[in-house]
C-alpha cells in the first residue's frame, strides 16, 4: 500500500544513524541545533526540563504556604497589653499568603501538571510507539514549546511585577475589580498563550496517531499509552479554546472595562464559572489520563502480563474524555441553580464507571504477573492506592449534599491532590523512571530511587491525609490564618510536606548520578514489547534503521521474545496447560 | 474566470516543470496522500477549536439576552444597522465561493484562475474589514456606543438608552472585534497562498495550502453567518 | 454537468480526489444569498422573541451546513472531517445546554438569585453629564420600559 520515495529510504547516511543526543559541535552549535530542532526526542527533553523547573518553583510555592500554616494567626494581648499578632511565619499580610497559593496553583496547573506527560513523555515515545519517525506536524511542535515559553514568561512577569492573589481559578467579580488588575491581565494572558501551546500539542498527537501508525498498525495493535494520549489530546483540543476565550473575555474586561462578567456593568459571575469549570474540569483529566495512559503500561511491562481487557481499557479512555464535559458544575454546587446542580450531580457519578474499570483491569492484569519491583512498579502500586482514595473521595464531592458541607474545605485541597499529585505526578514519576534509560541511555541507581519512592509516598500521605480530616472538621481553604484547635494536624501536614521534599531531592540526585555516570542502558531493560524498545537506547536520529513492522500485540508476553534482550533474561512463562489460548 | 476549460485530470501540466510537479513530500510522511490528508485533519482540529472560541461569545450572547431582553432588542435595532451587516455578509459569501473556486482551479492546474480567486477574495476579504471599520467602529467610539465603562451615548434620534445597551455593546465588540481579527489574519494568509501560487506552487498533485486556507477562510465566513442574525436582526 | 467537466483527479497513484463541480459552486452560492435575504426578512416579521430567535438560528445552520457540505468539501471527504465537526458541535451544544439551563432555572428555588443585577450606573452618568454641557434636553428622558430593572441611581 505504501511505496516510500528512493530518497527518503535510503536516507541512511552515517549521520542519521547516530543517537538523537549526540554533539554537533561546540557548545554555541549545540545549543542552536537543540534550539532549533524539530526532533519530537529533543522537544520532548525539553518539555521534561521545563516543566521540572515549573514544579520547582510551584514547590518551592507550596512549602512557604505549608510554613505560613505551621501556626495559626492570633491577636493576643503583650504584657504591656497592647495587641500584637503572632503566629505570621513569613508572610507580613493575608494578601502575601494569597498571592503564595495563587502563584502555587497556577504555576503547578498551568505550566507542570497539564503540559507534564503528553508534551514531555508523550512528545518522547508516542512517535516511537507507533514506528513513526517524528510526530505529523514537527515545526508546530516546536513552535509550541516555544509557546509554552512565552505563556510561562508572562506567568513569570505577573509574579515578578508582584503577583496575583485570585487564586488559580481567576473568579469574578474578584478578578475584574482587582486594584491591581495589571497583574491579573499578564497571568490570564499566559493562561490564554499556555492554552495554545496545549492544543497544539494535542492536534499534533491526534493526527500522529491517524496518520503516522506504522504499516499494519492497527487501532487495537496499539500501546494503551497511546489510547490514553489519544483521549487527553481530544479533550485538549476541544476544551482548551473555552479556556481560552474564557480568559480572553476576562483580560478584555480588564482592560476596557466591559461587563460580560462583571456584575457592576450588568454581567453575570456565574456565568465566568461555567466558562471557566467548562474547561477546567474536563481539564483534570486531561492530567489524568496520561497519568493512567503510563500506568497501563508500568503495570503490563513491569509484571510481565498481558494487560487484563485491553479494550475496556482502551475504551474506558475515550469514555472519560467524553463524560468529562457533561459535569463541570459539580464545582458550582454552591453557585449555581438548584435544578443545574441535581443534574451535574448525578452527572458527575458517571465519571466513577471508567476510571473504577481501569482500576479492576490493572489490578486483574497484576494478578499472577511476575512483578518485578522496579521503581516504576513501585509507583505503579503507589498510583493505584492513591488515585482510589481521590477518586472515592470525588464521589463524596460530588454529591450535592455532602459538598455543601465539605465544598471550599481543605477535603477539597486533599481530593484534588489526592488525584492530581496521587494520581499524575506519580504516573510521572514512574513513567520518567520506566523511560529513563531510552530518553538518555543510562541506568538509574535503583535501591536509591526506591528510598525516593518511599519517602515520597510516606510524604504524601502525611502531608494529605491530615487535610481531609482537617476538611471534615471545617478548616477552609485559602486561609492563612485558623483556629487553634487545628494547629497539630496542619503541623504534621507541614512536616510531611518537608519529607515530600526530601524525596524528590533524592530523586533528582538519582537523576543528576545517572547522567554523570550511570552504567549505560541496554535497548530494553524492562523487556517491554512495544516499538519504542526495538531502537537503540537513546534512540538514533531517525528513530528507526528500517521503518518497523508489526510483529506481534504489544502485550503479548505469553509467546513473544522481547526485542533486543537476552532470552535467557525474560524467559518466557511454562507453556500453557491445553484450553488457554487467546 | 467567467469561462472554465474543460480539461481532464492533469491537463494542467504544462511542458515547463511547475515547482508543484517536482513536489514529494516531508521526510517523516510515508506518501502525499497522507501528508494531504494529515494536514488536512490538523486543520479541521484547528478549526474545531476555533468554533468552540466563538462558542463562548454565543453562549455569554445567549444568556445575556436571556436575562436583558429588552435592552438586546433596542440596542440591535439602534445601534446597528442592518444593511451594512448583510452587505458584509453578501461579501463574505461571495469570496467564500471564490476560495471554493480556487480550490477547484488548483486540483486542475488552472493557476491564473486560482490566483485571480484568491487574490479577488482576499480582496472581498478588505472590503469587509473597511466596511466595519469606516462605518461602524469608527463612528461607534465617536459617539461613544461603546460597552462598560467608556459607555458615554447620551441618546438622540427618539431613542432613550436602557441602563443594560452596554452589555449588548459589550458581545457585540468582543465577538465582532475577534472576527475582524480572523477575517484580517485569513487576508494575510490568501495573500501568501497568492503569491505561491503565482509562483507556481500548486497544482493538481500538491494544493495542501489551497485548500487549508481555503477551509479557514470559510470558517471565518461560517462564524459571520451567525453573527448577523444574531447581532443585526433582533427584531 | 457538461460531460467533458472532471469529476475527480488522480492525486498520487490510487488517490484520487474530488473535484467540485462549477454548477453545484454556483447554486449553492445562490442559495446562501437567498437565505441572507430571508433571514432579514423574517426579522421583520414579529413572531415572538424566542421563536424569531430560533428561526434565525435555523436558518443560519441550514446556511453554515451548506458551507461546510459544498465550500469545504465535507460531502466528498473522509468521514474523519465530518466527525470532528460532529463533535466540535456536540461539545459546543453541552456547553450550551448546561449553561442555558442554569440560567434558566435559577429562580426556581431561590428568586432571589434570578433578579438581574442592579442596572449599571454608566448609562445615567454620560445621561447626565451631556444634560450638564447641554447636550441633552432633559425632558427627552422617556424612559419607561426599563424601570423594572432596579434603581439605577444606586452604586
Ligand atoms: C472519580 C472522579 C472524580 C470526581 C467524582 C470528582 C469530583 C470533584 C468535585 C465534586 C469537586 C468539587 C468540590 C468542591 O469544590 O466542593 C472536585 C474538585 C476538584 N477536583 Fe475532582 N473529581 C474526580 C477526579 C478528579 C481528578 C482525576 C482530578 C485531577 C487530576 C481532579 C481534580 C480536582 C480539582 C483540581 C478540584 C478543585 C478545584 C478547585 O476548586 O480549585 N478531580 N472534584
Ligand atoms: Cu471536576
Amino acid at each position: 500500500m505504501t511505496t516510500i520515495p528512493a530518497d527518503t529510504a535510503g536516507a541512511h547516511d552515517a549521520h542519521h544513524d547516530l543517537p538523537y543526543l549526540a554533539r554537533k559541535g561546540g557548545w554555541a552549535t549545540t545549543v542552536w541545533d537543540w534550539m532549533t530542532t524539530i526532533d519530537h526526542k529533543k522537544i520532548g527533553v525539553m518539555y521534561l526540563f521545563a516543566i521540572l523547573i515549573a514544579f520547582f518553583v510551584g514547590g518551592v510555592a507550596a512549602l512557604t504556604v505549608r510554613l505560613e500554616l505551621w501556626s495559626p494567626v492570633q491577636t493576643v494581648q503583650n504584657a504591656a497589653g497592647e495587641s500584637v499578632v503572632t503566629g505570621r511565619e513569613i508572610f507580613s499580610s493575608n494578601t502575601g499568603y494569597n498571592k503564595a497559593f495563587t502563584l502555587h496553583g497556577a504555576v503547578m496547573v498551568f505550566l507542570f501538571i497539564i503540559p507534564s506527560i503528553p508534551a514531555a513523555l508523550g512528545n518522547f515515545v508516542l512517535p516511537l510507539m507507533l514506528g513513526a519517525k517524528d510526530v505529523a506536524f514537527p515545526r508546530l511542535n516546536l513552535f509550541s514549546w516555544y509557546v509554552y515559553v512565552v505563556g510561562s514568561l508572562f506567568a513569570v512577569a505577573a509574579i515578578l511585577l508582584g503577583g496575583v492573589d485570585t487564586g488559580w481559578t481567576f473568579y469574578t467579580p474578584y478578578s475584574v475589580i482587582a486594584e491591581d488588575y495589571h497583574r491579573v491581565i499578564a497571568m490570564t494572558l499566559a493562561v490564554f498563550i499556555l492554552g495554545f501551546s496545549s492544543i497544539f500539542t494535542g492536534m499534533n498527537f491526534i493526527v500522529t496517531v491517524h496518520k503516522l501508525r506504522a504499516p499494519g498498525m492497527g487501532w487495537f495493535d496499539m500501546p494503551l499509552f497511546v489510547w490514553g494520549i489519544y483521549a487527553t489530546s481530544i479533550i485538549q483540543v476541544l476544551a482548551t479554546p473555552v479556556l481560552g476565550i474564557t480568559v480572553l473575555l476576562l483580560t478584555i474586561e480588564n482592560v476596557f472595562k466591559i461587563g460580560i462578567f462583571n456584575p457592576a456593568y450588568g454581567g453575570d459571575p456565574v456565568l465566568y464559572q461555567h466558562f471557566f469549570w467548562f474547561y477546567s474540569h474536563p481539564a483534570v483529566y486531561i492530567m489524568i489520563l496520561p497519568g493512567m495512559a503510563i500506568m497501563s503500561e508500568l503495570i503490563a511491562v513491569h509484571a510481565r502480563k498481558r494487560i487484563f481487557g485491553y479494550k475496556f481499557v482502551a475504551f474506558s479512555s475515550l469514555g472519560i474524555a467524553a463524560i468529562s464535559f457533561i459535569v463541570w458544575g459539580h464545582h458550582m454546587f454552591t453557585a449555581q441553580g438548584e435544578l443545574a446542580s441535581a443534574i451535574f450531580s448525578g452527572l458527575t457519578f458517571l465519571v466513577a464507571i471508567p476510571s473504577a474499570i481501569k482500576v479492576f483491569n490493572w489490578t486483574a492484569t497484576l494478578y499472577k504477573g511476575s512483578i518485578a519491583m522496579t521503581t516504576p512498579m513501585a509507583y505503579a502500586l503507589i498510583f493505584m492506592f492513591l488515585f482510589s482514595i481521590g477518586g472515592l473521595t470525588g464521589l463524596f464531592l460530588g454529591s450535592l449534599s455532602t459538598d455543601m458541607h465539605l465544598h471550599d474545605t481543605y477535603f477539597v485541597v486533599a481530593h484534588f491532590h489526592y488525584v492530581m499529585m496521587g494520581g499524575t505526578v506519580m504516573a510521572l514519576l514512574g513513567g520518567i523512571h520506566h523511560w529513563w534509560p531510552k530518553m538518555f541511555g543510562k541506568m538509574y541507581n535503583e535501591r536509591w530511587a526506591l528510598v525516593g519512592a518511599a519517602l515520597v509516598f510516606v510524604g504524601f500521605n502525611t502531608t494529605f491525609f491530615t487535610q481531609f480530616i482537617l476538611g471534615t472538621k471545617g478548616m477552609p481553604r485559602r486561609y492563612a490564618t485558623y483556629v487553634p484547635e487545628f494547629q497539630s494536624l496542619h503541623q504534621l501536614s507541614t512536616i510531611g510536606s518537608m519529607i515530600l521534599a526530601v524525596g524528590f531531592l533524592v530523586h533528582l540526585m538519582v537523576f543528576v548520578m545517572s547522567l554523570a555516570g550511570g552504567r549505560k542502558a541496554p535497548p530494553n531493560p524492562w523487556g517491554g514489547l512495544s516499538m519504542e524498545w526495538e531502537t537503540a537506547s537513546p534512540p538514533i536520529e531517525h528513530n528507526f534503521h528500517h521503518e518497523p513492522v508489526v510483529r506481534h500485540h504489544p502485550y503479548d508476553f505469553d509467546d513473544t521474545v522481547p526485542p533486543q534482550t537476552d532470552p535467557a533474561e525474560f524467559p518466557l512463562p511454562e507453556p500453557a496447560p491445553a484450553g488457554r489460548g487467546h | 474566470m467567467t469561462t472554465i476549460p474543460t480539461t481532464g485530470p492533469g491537463a494542467g501540466v504544462q511542458a515547463s516543470a511547475e515547482p508543484w510537479e517536482r513536489y514529494t513530500h516531508q521526510p517523516h510522511w510515508r506518501n502525499r496522500e497522507d501528508e494531504f490528508e494529515g494536514a488536512k485533519l490538523g486543520m479541521w482540529l484547528f478549526l474545531s477549536t476555533e468554533l468552540l472560541l466563538f462558542s463562548g461569545f454565543f453562549c455569554a450572547y445567549f444568556v445575556l439576552r436571556h436575562f436583558y431582553p429588552d435592552a438586546f432588542r433596542g440596542a440591535s435595532t439602534h445601534f446597528l444597522d442592518w444593511r451594512i451587516g448583510a452587505i458584509n455578509t453578501a461579501i463574505l459569501l461571495i469570496s467564500s465561493w471564490n476560495v471554493a473556486v480556487a480550490v477547484r482551479a488548483a486540483q486542475l492546474g488552472q493557476k491564473m484562475i486560482l490566483a485571480g480567486n484568491i487574490f479577488f477574495a482576499s480582496l472581498c476579504g478588505v472590503a469587509f474589514l473597511v466596511l466595519k471599520l469606516a462605518l461602524e467602529y469608527f463612528p461607534k467610539i465617536q459617539k461613544g456606543e461603546v460597552p462598560g465603562a467608556f459607555f458615554s451615548y447620551a441618546g438622540g434620534h427618539g431613542y432613550d438608552p436602557s441602563p443594560y445597551d452596554p452589555i449588548f455593546l459589550s458581545v457585540y465588540w468582543v465577538s465582532t472585534a475577534t472576527h475582524g481579527f480572523h477575517v484580517l489574519v485569513g487576508v494575510l494568509l490568501l495573500w501568501w497562498v497568492g503569491w505561491r501560487a503565482l509562483k507556481g506552487h500548486f497544482g493538481p498533485k500538491h494544493y495542501t495550502a489551497v485548500e487549508n486556507v481555503g477551509l479557514y477562510w470559510h470558517l471565518v465566513d461560517l462564524i459571520w453567518i451567525f453573527l448577523f442574525p444574531l447581532l443585526y436582526l433582533v427584531p | 454537468m457538461s460531460h467533458a467537466e472532471p469529476h475527480a483527479i488522480e492525486f498520487e497513484h490510487g488517490h484520487t480526489h474530488h473535484v467540485t463541480s462549477m454548477r453545484l459552486l454556483n447554486t449553492i452560492l445562490v442559495i446562501l444569498l437567498i437565505f441572507t435575504g430571508l433571514t432579514v426578512a423574517v426579522s421583520r416579521v414579529h413572531l415572538g422573541e424566542s421563536l424569531n430567535l430560533w428561526v434565525a438560528v435555523a436558518i443560519a445552520v441550514f446556511k453554515a451546513s451548506l458551507v461546510c457540505a459544498v465550500f469545504m468539501h465535507l460531502l466528498h471527504d473522509k468521514a474523519i472531517s465530518s466527525l470532528v465537526l460532529f463533535f466540535c458541535v456536540l461539545t459546543i451544544g453541552f456547553f450550551f445546554l448546561f449553561t442555558l439551563i442554569d440560567m434558566d432555572s435559577r429562580h426556581m428555588v431561590d428568586p432571589v438569585r434570578a433578579a438581574p443585577i442592579a442596572a449599571p450606573t454608566i448609562v445615567e452618568e454620560a445621561r447626565a453629564e451631556a444634560i450638564a454641557a447641554g447636550e441633552l434636553d432633559p425632558a427627552a428622558h422617556t424612559d419607561e420600559s426599563h424601570d423594572e430593572h432596579g434603581d439605577a441611581g444606586e452604586h
